[in-house]
């Protein structure tokens, strides 16, 4: 894991400020078409006026209570049956056939049938959420029981440790940088389907909000809907790493060594 | 002089490559109790499976292992082991990896760390509490483990070859520090190695594997145990002693 120090701010920040100002050149010459995408400073001006408005602050609450509710779903599913078949190979092979068939259907092409058996709107939106989560976490969980190296736990057992110290403190530690990063995939790809989802399937949440603005022709105002989505997925990233940091420390000191 | 350990006639195969290899053949010897025990052989003849069976992780194809009177049918703490890789727990300071054996082998936590922490400095390795094992050089998770090990007081301690991936001088001062320690506490221990060297400075008694299958093809018996000082290494006896070994492992070749 990279440190976050001056440089790569600054490093950062130049390469936004160069697009953007590039981008600006463009417009006010006219070499972009402004029907085609606004220049900059008119996006600002709409982004302000949006926060402003409030009126996409519902978009934003309904698109993460979908996520996480369909995200949290998946992924406990996820957790149990990575488990579930990396212990009991009998039901590896019972269930694997079915998720292996599943995986690479992509969750979009379930829309319509989320909409035929949910209804437009929330339901089908979590269920596909659910759906894109599940895959990420079920293999990470899975890849990390079955990597998890047996002398750990002859290393216990001779320390005296019985299943539920060892299944706590060799089992857990020993896969949870596998689970963290099925988690983080997950939920970025839930964030994605989400928003997806309500492109079609909803009448409410980010991906609304800019289908209904493409509609009014308003670019400027799909264009602040995209900078809000890209927004919210940088600091949901940011938080699991968070988490990952948190959980697999002695995995990061032994990099930054 | 009484047993705590006795093994009649381990044998042990694997199975690699649809090809069975029997690695160990018929192997026979006891450990009394407080005596070190070093088990001599070289690279592959089998020292670390006939270890694993001691510690009761690897079932024997054939024949017992008795430990105070009883067949071994688990691992347990009272035959504690440091392993060859030592297995320190990555995710676990030094600290908590010495806490982690004393909390299986039944301690409350609060006498576990003080306990933990105590044996830390024994082992001159206290400033190191708080590192994890990929922040340790070789020498530290080396008495990390070892002090995890200890730390228990097993009846009986398996090593092995715990010092193989130190360098000459700091292996020989780790040889000398944990015999001290050993011999004042009376800690029986069964060293595998394959440094004549070693065997000779930590035990009372050799025993050779060799061939393929491994089977014992001497027992030395170093009477009256040596006084093992740094100097001891120097003495007549003991490069007596190291040619002496040098001549079984070269004949029985
Ligand atoms: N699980 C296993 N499956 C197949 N073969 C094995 C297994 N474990 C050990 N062996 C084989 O058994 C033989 C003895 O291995 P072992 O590790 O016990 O030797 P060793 O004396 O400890 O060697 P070293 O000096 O390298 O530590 C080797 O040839 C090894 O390849
Ligand atoms: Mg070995």
């Amino acid at each position: 894991m990279v440190m976050i120090n001056k440089k790569t701010i600054i490093l950062k920040v130049l390469s936004v400020l160069f697009v953007v100002i590039i981008w600006q050149i463009l417009s006010s010459s006219q070499i972009i078409n402004a029907h085609f995408i606004p220049p900059p400073l008119e996006i600002a001006k709409s982004f302000i006026l949006t926060i402003q408005s409030t009126e996409i602050f519902k978009d934003i609450y309904v698109s993460i209570s979908r996520v996480f509710v369909g995200f949290l779903m998946g992924a406990v599913i996820g957790l149990i049956f990575g488990v579930i078949t990396s212990y009991s190979a009998v039901l590896r092979y019972l269930l694997s056939i079915w998720i292996e068939f599943i995986r690479p259907i992509p969750p979009l092409a379930w829309i319509p049938l989320a909409i035929l058996w949910f209804g437009l709107g929330n339901k089908s939106a979590i269920f596909l959420v659910a759906l894109g989560s599940f895959f990420p976490v079920y293999s990470n969980t899975f890849e990390g029981v079955i990597a998890l190296p047996k002398k750990f736990v002859d290393t216990a057992k001779t320390l005296g440790a019985d299943s539920k110290l060892i299944f706590l403190e060799v089992v857990i530690p020993a896969i949870l940088p596998y689970i963290i990063t099925g988690l983080k995939i997950g939920l970025g790809v839930s964030w994605m389907i989400v928003v997806t989802a309500e492109l079609v399937g909803t009448t409410s949440g980010l991906g609304y909000f800019i289908q209904l603005n493409r509609i009014l022709l308003q670019v400027d105002k799909v264009i602040v809907g995209m900078i809000v989505i890209g927004l919210i997925g940088l600091v949901m990233n940011y938080f699991i790493s968070l988490l990952e940091k948190y959980f697999s420390h002695w995995k990061i000191i032994n990099t930054d060594l | 002089m009484t047993k705590t350990l006795e093994i009649s006639n381990i044998s042990k195969s694997f199975l690699s490559n649809y090809r069975r290899k029997n690695v160990l053949n018929k192997v026979s010897f006891s450990v009394n109790y407080g005596e070190i025990v070093a088990i001599l052989g070289p690279n592959g003849c089998g020292k670390t499976t006939l270890l694993n069976i001691i510690a009761g992780i690897l079932k024997p194809d054939d024949g017992s292992v008795i430990f105070n009177n009883e067949e071994i049918i688990h691992p347990s703490w009272q035959r504690t082991m440091i392993f060859q890789e030592l297995n320190l727990f990555p995710w676990k300071t030094s600290l908590e990896n010495i806490v982690f054996g004393l909390r299986a082998k039944g301690l409350p936590k609060k006498e576990a760390i003080f306990l933990a922490k105590s044996q830390l400095k024994l082992l001159g390795i206290e400033n190191f509490s708080n590192y994890y094992p990929n922040q340790l050089s070789v020498g530290t998770k080396q008495k990390v483990a070892i002090a995890r090990a200890l730390a228990l007081e097993p009846d009986i301690l398996l090593l092995d070859e715990p010092f193989s991936s130190l360098d000459m001088q700091s292996r020989e001062l780790f040889q000398e520090d944990l015999i001290n320690i050993a011999k004042q506490r009376k800690q029986t221990m069964l060293i595998v190695t394959h440094s004549i060297d070693e065997a000779l400075f930590m035990s009372d008694r050799i025993i050779i594997l060799n061939g393929s299958p491994a089977k014992v093809n001497a027992v030395i018996n170093l009477a009256a145990s040596p006084n093992r000082t740094p100097r001891y290494r120097n003495t007549q006896q003991f490069s007596k002693l190291k040619n002496e070994i040098w001549e079984i492992l070269r004949s029985k070749d």
